[in-house]
């Protein structure tokens, strides 16, 4: 296993408690820093499942998943929140704005939570000021509280939210289920757009075909019946 | 944003409509715990206050709570009257220093009526054995000469060299009056917080003097002038109470026995600090009952605390999952639940306190001016601080149930629902 590799997922298999057959299976999956992977399935495949795996929320069954080549097993629960914190930046599905804060405050946020992501983003308002700008959000909407936004515009501050302190890590779930075709190409282009610049890798979940363009790698993922066949 | 205290604030502050009716239920119960505590330290001071240095209080037998409250504070009626020649009987007593005979009865505009003689305003002591000191003017000497105290002189904006009519019998509206027999103001008494200051003072001689053309409480339908009543014999009958000094403490019992085995009319003795004590233990029991009341208040206060916080747990258990994400551990989630709780309780409790600081500045006034009960807003005395402290105390603990919820909530729930 290479340093090098942000992710890097081997053997695993995955069942919830209780449950008598594995939900996800996969033999070898790795994400290098700074590549983009898209992650292609249908609904109930087990795509945001192999996202907690990948930040650490869930646990595998059997088989290992490392970031940064550290395996989330191996770390106590309060030093992968810890961890998750540091070096994962997440763009939720339905983007989890804290809504009674301001725009600029919920980008601010994982520095409050993170010292190392405070330190990387130097000063904490500037980038997120600086974050907002190169995701077109206007300056103007940058005090309001999250809850006032469009959806589209929610999206591009929880983009902007989980790319502060750059991350060696972006995770994104379906960030672009709710956007027409021209808001979800522009948001493309802006999401990686700043993970380039941040340095960060990008591990994106879809079950839409016309993003592939945008990513290096694709990971299909077998449909239900398909995996428990 | 700065820290977890903002973040706690801006988080109540959203659900400020569920949460401000258990802060305002929250600043009832601070409101009324810090009310009734200073109402009932200035009660017990003022009581405690208002006679100091009197060893016995002699009176016609009847419950000592009712002789110390008719002869010192005013409050109800005497049963019957001691003869003039049982007061001069017990004033020659080789163990009595001093005697104050107070004769109580009569009103003016309100305020009660008290005759006694110099030696009221030579022995009399209030607060840590203070004397009694004249404002303005000079203490009375002629029958139809008063002394005000210093609440009846300011309330009726009265000043030496006025005249004033007293009205027989107490309360504010007597039928029946003593215009024929003016007394003139010839002096105010200096401000005690006592019920001295909404007492006029006149002369036993006086008392007599108004008297004496009374039948069976009646005016007779021939009447004496005030000067021919001043050339009659002015020795009181009786007088109400006698407020008595010994020339040692040590003789306080045994003169309170003597007192009690009078041979010529029954009489009785009590001690003023034993008075009061009994009247505390009379009183002490609606006070507790009425503390247990308001200690309920709180703890159904605090306990809506706790329902409205749990309640808005099941709400926000995406936007704690959330904060989990993003690298708050369960301690911190813990600690802002509990952080909001307590915001909420001091919030709420500095509210009730400053209610309390204005209701006992008005209502004190209301109170002074109809009792004479001095109630001051002391600023948080350690009472009031132990009082604020237990409730943000509760207000924590009650907080920290909702906040063991949140901090046993995995970060998985509220962000992904079980496949």
């Amino acid at each position: 296993m290479s340093a090098a590799l942000t992710l890097h997922i081997s053997q695993l298999r995955f069942r919830w408690p209780g449950q008598g057959h594995d939900v996800l299976e996969l033999t070898n999956m790795a994400l290098p820093a700074g590549d983009r992977l898209l992650v292609r399935g249908d609904s109930g495949c087990g795509k945001s499942t192999l996202l907690s795996l990948a930040a650490g929320v869930q646990l595998p069954s059997a088989g290992e998943v490392s970031l940064l080549g550290q395996a989330w097993q191996a770390l106590s629960a309060r030093q992968r929140e810890q961890r998750r914190a540091d070096h994962v930046g997440y763009v939720f599905q339905q983007f989890n704005l804290l809504p009674y804060l301001s725009v600029l405050d919920n980008v601010m946020l994982p520095c409050r939570l993170s010292a190392r992501r405070a330190q990387r983003s130097g000063h904490p308002k500037q980038a997120a000021q600086h974050l907002l700008a190169a995701l077109d959000l206007a300056p103007r909407l940058w005090s309001r509280p999250a809850s006032q936004l469009s959806v589209g515009q929610q999206q591009r501050v929880a983009a902007a939210r989980a790319l502060i302190g750059q991350p060696e890590l972006v995770i994104a779930d379906e960030p672009t289920s709710a956007l027409d075709e021209r808001r979800r190409d522009a948001f493309m282009q802006l999401l990686i757009e700043q993970c380039q610049q941040a340095g960060s890798a990008l591990l994106f979940v879809t079950h839409d075909e016309r993003l592939q363009a945008y990513f290096e790698h694709t990971l299909h993922m077998p449909g239900v019946a398909e995996n428990q066949a | 944003m700065r820290g977890l205290g903002q973040l706690a604030w801006r988080s109540a502050w959203s659900r400020r409509y569920s949460l401000s009716w258990v802060a305002l239920s929250i600043a009832l119960a601070t409101f009324l715990l810090l009310t009734l505590e200073q109402l009932r330290q200035d009660v017990r001071t003022h009581f405690a206050q208002s006679v100091s240095g009197t060893d016995l209080i002699v009176g016609a037998r009847t419950s000592s709570t009712a002789l110390l409250l008719y002869s010192v504070f005013r409050i109800g009626n005497a049963t019957h009257n001691i003869r003039w020649s049982s007061a001069q009987a017990l004033a020659n007593d080789p163990a009595v220093a001093w005697v104050i005979p107070i004769s109580l009865g009569d009103s003016f505009m309100g305020y009660p009526v008290v005759a006694t003689n110099a030696s009221f305003f030579e022995h009399f002591r209030h607060g840590e054995r203070q004397a009694l000191r004249l404002a303005q003017g000079r203490a009375f000497g002629g029958v139809f000469e008063a002394v005000l105290g210093a609440e009846v002189a300011q309330r009726l904006q009265l000043k030496p060299g006025q005249a004033i009519e007293l009205s027989h019998g107490s309360g504010a509206f007597s039928a029946i009056d003593h215009s024929d027999k003016p007394f003139t103001v010839v002096g105010v008494l200096a401000r005690t917080g006592t019920p001295v200051d909404r007492s006029v003072h006149i002369g036993l001689d006086g008392m007599q003097a108004i008297h004496l053309d009374w039948v069976a409480g009646m005016p007779a339908r021939q009447t004496l002038s005030a000067e021919q009543a001043s050339q009659m014999d002015l020795t009181p009958k009786s007088v109400t109470a006698l407020l008595v000094g010994l020339k040692s403490r040590a003789a306080v019992f045994s003169m309170q026995r003597s007192v009690s085995q009078f041979a010529a009319e029954p009489l009785m003795a009590v001690l003023p600090g034993v008075a009061l004590d009994e009247l505390w233990t009379l009183v002490g029991v609606a006070e507790q009952v009425l503390e247990l009341m308001v200690i309920l208040v709180a703890a159904v206060s605090l306990l809506a605390l706790v329902a409205t916080i749990s309640a808005g747990l099941e709400q926000r258990r995406r936007e704690l999952a959330v904060l989990r994400s993003l690298g708050a551990g369960p301690g911190r989630i813990f600690a802002l639940l509990l952080l909001e709780g307590t915001l909420v309780t001091a919030a709420a409790s500095a509210a009730g306190a400053l209610a309390a600081a204005l209701a006992l500045s008005v209502g004190g006034q209301w109170l002074s001016a109809h009792y004479g009960i001095t109630v001051a807003w002391q600023w948080l005395g350690a009472q009031q601080w132990l009082i604020l402290a237990g409730i943000l105390l509760a207000g924590i603990l009650a907080s920290a149930w909702p906040g063991w919820r949140a901090y046993r909530l995995s970060v998985v729930d509220g962000l992904q629902p079980r496949a």
